[in-house]
C-alpha cells in the first residue's frame, strides 16, 4: 500500500475510533507518526507531526539546512510560510518557524518544525505577551496532511 | 553681581531642561538622541519652544475719543472680525524645531530625576587610589621646560630693586641663575573608582532589527547613566548566537546571525573576559544581557549554573532584558525568575521588554537599585 493511501486508511481507522490516537504510516525513507486530536470527514487536528528516519544519520548542518531550504519552497499552503530562523551548530538541528507568525486579537500563532539527525518534527504554538508559549493542534484537511507528508518524505534521502 | 543676560540665559537653560524632561519619555523610548550623539553633548530637538512676544491687536482701525454723537451710536467697532476664511496659503517658512545640545551629565542628572534614580554606592573594594600630579608650587630647581617666565621675571627685578642696579630710564631686567623659579608639582592620591560594563547580546536568527534597535537605545541609557556615576567606564561588547565573542561597539550593534541561541557561550566569554581583565575586587562589574530568551532547551541548565557560580559572585548587578520577540516565544527570563527566585540574589535584575514602550520601564527597573 502506497504512503498516502495508507495515512488515508489510518485517518479512517481513527475517526472510526472517537478521533484521538497515533497516525502511523511508512514511507519508503522513513515513518510518519501523528498525534491526533480529532478527525471528521474532511479533517484532523494534529498535536504533532514526526518523521522518523534513519536516512539522516550523520548528516551535516549544511545537508540539514538545504532540506529546510526546499521545505520553504515546497510547503507553502499552511496558514503561514515556513522559513528557517536558527541553525545549531551544537545539536546539528535546524529550526524552522512561521515566518511572519500570525496575529490575531494579541495571540501569536505559529508553526515550528525542527530537523535534525533523527528526522523532523512539526508542531503549532501560540503565544500571548508576558505568557509561556503553549503548544496547540494543527488542523489540515486530509488532502493537506497528505502532501505535507508527501513533501516531507521527498526531501528526505 | 550677575548680569542680566547670564539671569536670561540660564531662565533659558531652565525652560530648555523643562522641556526635555517633558518629553522625556519620548526620546528614551524613540531613541530619537542617539544618532545625534557628540563626544560629550547630545543635540536633543526641542519642539515648540514659546518665546514670549508681543502681538498687535487691532487698535489702529478707529478707537474712541471726544466729539459729537448720538445715543446709541457704536462706537470704535474694530475692523472685519470675521472672514470668510477665503485666501491663499502663505509663503513664509514654518515653525523650526529647536536644536539644543545638552551634557551628558545633564541628561543623566535629568534621566535620574524623571526615573527617581538612587544614586550609585560604588563597591567598598574598588577604590582605587591612584597618584595624580598637580602643578602647584614653585621651586628653585627644575627642568627649563618648567622654568616659570613671570616668577623668574619679578625675582631679577625685586633683586636689581634691591641691589639699586635697575634702571628706570633703560628698564632691563636680566635675570641670573638664582633668579630663576621653575614650576613643581606635588603628588596627590586621589581616590578613583572604575566601573566596567559588559553588554552580551543574542544575535541569533530570531533577534529581528527591531529588537537590536531596543538593546541599543536602552545601552545608550544605561550608559549615559553609568557613566555620570563613575570617572572611567569601560565597555565591552559580546555577541552570541550558538558560540560568543566579544567585538565593538559597530559589530555588537549590527550583526545578525543565524545559528541557535546558546546563552551559556556568552556568559563563558563574559567570565573569561572578567578574569582576565577585571578582577572584581577592584572593579564595578555590571553586566546587561539581552536576548529573546529562545534558549535551545539543554542549555538553561547550563546557562543558570554559570550564571549563579561565575558571574553573579563577581557583579555589582546582573541585569538581564528579555525583548519580546516576534513569536513571543522566550521562555529564559521565566527560568530565571524561577531559578532564583527566593534566594537572595539582590544582584539580579530582569525586565521584560515587550516593545520600544517598555525601555523606560526597563531602565527604571534596572537603574533603580543604586548598586
Amino acid at each position: 500500500m502506497s504512503f498516502p493511501d495508507q495515512i488515508n486508511d489510518e485517518l479512517q481507522r481513527l475517526r472510526a475510533a472517537g478521533g484521538r490516537g497515533t497516525l502511523a504510516a511508512d514511507a519508503p525513507n522513513g515513518r510518519l507518526e501523528c498525534d491526533l486530536a480529532g478527525v471528521d470527514a474532511f479533517g484532523c487536528s494534529i498535536d504533532s507531526f514526526t518523521f522518523h528516519t534513519g536516512g539522516l544519520q550523520g548528516a551535516t548542518l549544511e545537508k540539514l539546512k538545504k532540506i529546510g531550504e526546499e521545505l520553504t519552497r515546497r510547503v507553502t499552503y499552511l496558514l503561514e510560510p515556513i522559513a528557517i530562523i536558527e541553525l545549531d551548530a551544537e545539536g546539528v538541528t535546524v529550526q524552522m518557524r512561521s515566518s511572519p507568525p500570525s496575529q490575531e486579537d494579541g495571540v501569536t500563532s505559529y508553526y515550528e518544525l525542527t530537523i535534525n539527525q533523527n528526522g523532523l518534527k512539526l508542531r503549532r504554538y501560540q503565544s500571548q505577551s508576558g505568557q509561556p508559549r503553549q503548544a496547540t493542534p494543527s488542523n489540515f484537511t486530509h488532502e493537506t496532511l497528505r502532501r505535507l507528508a508527501r513533501d516531507v518524505s521527498a526531501v528526505i534521502p | 553681581m550677575a548680569l542680566r543676560i547670564d539671569r536670561d540665559r540660564t531662565r533659558f537653560k531652565q525652560i530648555v531642561r523643562g522641556k526635555i524632561r517633558q518629553n522625556l519619555r519620548k526620546y528614551i523610548t524613540h531613541g530619537e538622541m542617539i544618532g545625534r550623539k557628540g563626544k560629550d553633548l547630545v543635540s536633543i530637538p526641542v519642539p515648540a519652544l514659546d518665546v514670549p512676544h508681543f502681538r498687535y491687536g487691532k487698535n489702529g482701525k478707529g478707537g474712541v475719543a471726544q466729539g459729537e454723537g448720538e445715543v446709541g451710536q457704536p462706537i470704535a467697532r474694530g475692523g472685519d472680525a470675521d472672514g470668510d476664511g477665503t485666501g491663499q496659503a502663505g509663503s513664509d517658512p514654518g515653525q523650526h524645531i529647536l536644536e539644543v545640545d545638552v551634557s551628558f551629565d545633564d541628561l543623566a542628572t535629568m534621566l535620574a530625576e524623571e526615573l527617581e534614580l538612587p544614586n550609585i554606592e560604588p563597591k567598598g573594594k574598588a577604590n582605587i587610589v591612584q597618584d595624580k600630579s598637580r602643578y602647584n608650587s614653585i621651586r628653585r630647581v627644575g627642568p627649563e621646560s618648567l622654568r616659570h617666565f613671570k616668577r623668574t621675571y619679578k625675582e631679577a627685578l625685586k633683586r636689581q630693586i634691591s641691589e639699586k642696579s635697575y634702571n628706570f630710564v633703560d628698564p632691563r631686567v636680566v635675570p641670573f641663575r638664582e633668579d630663576r623659579r621653575y614650576r613643581s608639582w606635588s603628588t596627590i592620591q586621589q581616590p578613583e573608582t572604575n566601573a566596567v560594563i559588559v553588554y552580551m547580546m543574542d544575535v541569533s536568527g530570531s533577534m529581528t532589527d527591531e529588537q537590536k534597535s531596543i538593546v541599543r537605545t536602552e545601552a545608550f541609557w544605561i550608559d549615559t547613566w553609568l557613566k555620570s556615576q563613575y570617572d572611567g567606564v569601560e565597555r565591552r561588547y559580546i555577541i552570541h548566537d550558538a558560540m560568543a565573542k566579544e567585538v565593538d561597539e559597530n559589530t555588537f550593534y549590527h550583526t545578525r546571525e543565524s545559528g541557535g541561541t546558546r546563552i551559556s557561550s556568552a556568559y563563558q566569554v563574559c567570565a573569561d573576559l572578567l578574569d582576565k581583565h577585571f578582577p572584581f575586587e577592584e572593579w564595578n562589574i555590571y553586566c546587561f544581557q539581552f536576548s529573546d530568551g529562545d534558549n535551545w532547551g539543554e542549555d538553561n541548565r547550563r546557562a543558570l549554573q554559570m550564571l549563579r557560580e561565575k558571574l553573579l559572585p563577581r557583579c555589582n548587578l546582573f541585569c538581564y532584558g528579555q525583548v519580546e520577540s516576534p513569536y513571543g516565544s522566550g521562555e529564559y527570563l521565566r527560568s530565571l525568575a524561577e531559578a532564583f527566585f527566593g534566594a537572595n540574589h539582590d544582584k539580579l535584575v530582569l525586565s521584560d521588554i515587550p516593545d520600544k514602550e517598555g525601555i523606560y520601564d526597563s531602565i527604571k527597573t534596572f537603574l533603580s537599585k543604586g548598586k
